[in-house]
């Protein structure tokens, strides 16, 4: 039972990733309004290297939530546009393996364009980003599984509606809220090299994913005959 | 499969019936249109069949098995041709269907998408982009994927809807094929004289109640009885 559940899972995420090879549609979405933004910011805040500590975990997860809600806004654009959701609901055991292959596949966009995020704003901002790099992954690893699993479920949630690129934000955002505080307060204790802070922050945010992704979880396969 | 029984089917919407106390049995081997103007509760009574959507009363059993149960254990024996094609444009035709029989976790993959491309005639276009087939080869590319796990089950919504003369065609015949398979199949249609063609029996709704049920002679039957009962 367990080998067919995730056998769906890679067919689902294999299917997501052959059409984004051929088709760039999201990660050069992704890339290229990151690499705007963090342009934006650059020239806006950036004044002298004291001031990096305040506003470099801001401009970070501004870009993050921002670049996210693109990546998690398209999750079942490709189900939607041709009827796709109606027979995947049909498949025994596919509510469950769609929802996780969905989260999979975002943590993949958003991964992807976070490694080019992350170098790109460290290289603006003047911070050591190779000296935190562990810190960096811990945090962006946390905070990026709770958005992905709540951004998901809400894009499903969604997915039938025309106004969802609008209300996509108004769902997620206030749900999305102890995670992203937790986020930016993370990675500035990160930059004051306050490890223990971090640790303890990023294990309230690690506790936040687990929650949010059960509920998440839990949720999806009433969205999913809801929507159908 | 051989029989699908409804007894007394109703589902609400609120305070909105969509369909109300609907009583009739679907046989293997047999072709039953159903019919009736929009909003009279065809496409939920498919959805019901198909256990996408819960009936609010009434019972439902395939043979022996009920709603819930054949939901939960046998869903993978309904095939469901709609209008939409329900496939992937930027895959091709061969993996659309392999990425379907890889879902349902199916034996012999590549041998079924053969047969299945076989079947509807799409060997030469297989390794095209669907995004790039006409409609009528979307059509018969989803019954292909319909027809992946051997359904015992085939639900068609408004299956002839968008497609050209050649289409329409295809796709009678290919739902003439299948009658003589024993398939339990129901096909709902607003074109009245080409279902009729095919159809051993009609199920007429109105305002989501059973006007009438018969066995069809041809498309003029099917068109008198339209107009006595919706």
């Amino acid at each position: 039972m367990m080998g067919s559940f995730w056998r769906q899972v890679g067919v689902l995420v294999g299917k997501d990733l052959r059409h984004e090879l051929r088709n760039g549609e999201v990660l050069t979405t992704a890339l290229s309004f990151s690499v705007l933004l963090t342009l934006i910011f650059t020239f806006a805040f950036y004044q002298r290297q004291e001031t990096v500590t305040f506003v470099f975990p801001g401009i970070l997860w501004v870009a993050i939530v921002f670049t996210g809600t693109l990546i998690v806004t398209r999750t079942f654009a490709r189900e939607a546009e041709s009827g796709c959701l109606r027979a995947l609901a049909l498949i025994p055991g596919s509510e469950g393996s769609l929802y996780v292959a969905k989260v999979l596949v975002n943590l993949i966009f958003m991964g992807a364009f976070e490694a080019v995020l992350l170098p790109f704003l460290g290289l603006a901002f003047d911070v050591a980003i190779l000296e935190s790099l562990g810190g960096f992954v811990a945090i962006l690893t946390v905070g990026t599984l709770g958005f992905t699993a709540l951004g998901t479920l809400v894009s499903a949630m969604l997915v039938g509606n025309r106004l969802r690129d609008v209300l996509l934000p108004i769902v997620l955002y206030p749900l999305a809220v102890p995670l992203l505080i937790g986020g930016v307060l993370a990675t500035r204790r990160l930059l004051d090299g306050e490890w223990e802070l971090v640790w303890g922050w990023v294990r309230i945010m690690g506790a936040i994913d687990i929650a949010l992704a059960f509920v998440s979880y839990v949720l999806f396969r009433w969205v999913l005959r809801a929507i159908e | 499969m051989q029989t699908v029984s409804l007894e007394s089917v109703s589902k609400a919407y609120g305070r909105e019936f969509a369909l109300h106390r609907v009583s009739t049995a679907f046989q293997s081997g047999e072709l039953t249109a159903l019919v009736g103007d929009n909003g009279s509760g065809k496409t939920t009574l498919l959805k019901i069949m198909a256990t996408l959507e819960a009936p609010s009363r009434g019972e439902i059993t395939y043979d022996d098995v009920d709603w819930e149960g054949f939901g939960d254990y046998y869903r993978d024996r309904v095939g469901w041709i709609a209008h939409e094609s329900l496939l992937y444009d930027s895959l091709t035709g061969r993996e659309n269907l392999n990425f379907y029989a890889r879902m349902y976790d199916l034996e012999s993959v590549d041998e079924r998408v053969e047969r299945g491309l076989e079947r509807v005639g799409l060997v030469d276009d297989a390794d095209r982009r669907v995004a790039h087939y006409s409609r009528g080869m979307r059509q018969r590319l989803s019954i292909a994927r319909a027809l992946l796990q051997a359904p015992e089950l085939l639900l068609f919504d408004e299956p002839l809807n968008g497609l050209d003369r050649s289409g329409r065609r295809t796709m009678l015949e290919l739902l003439e094929t299948l009658c003589g398979q024993n398939h339990v199949i129901v096909v709902a249609s607003h074109a009245l004289s080409a279902v009729g063609d095919v159809a051993d029996r009609v199920a007429i709704l109105d305002g989501g109640e059973l006007q009438h049920t018969s066995p069809l002679d041809s498309s003029d039957h099917l068109a008198d009885l339209y107009r006595e009962h919706a």
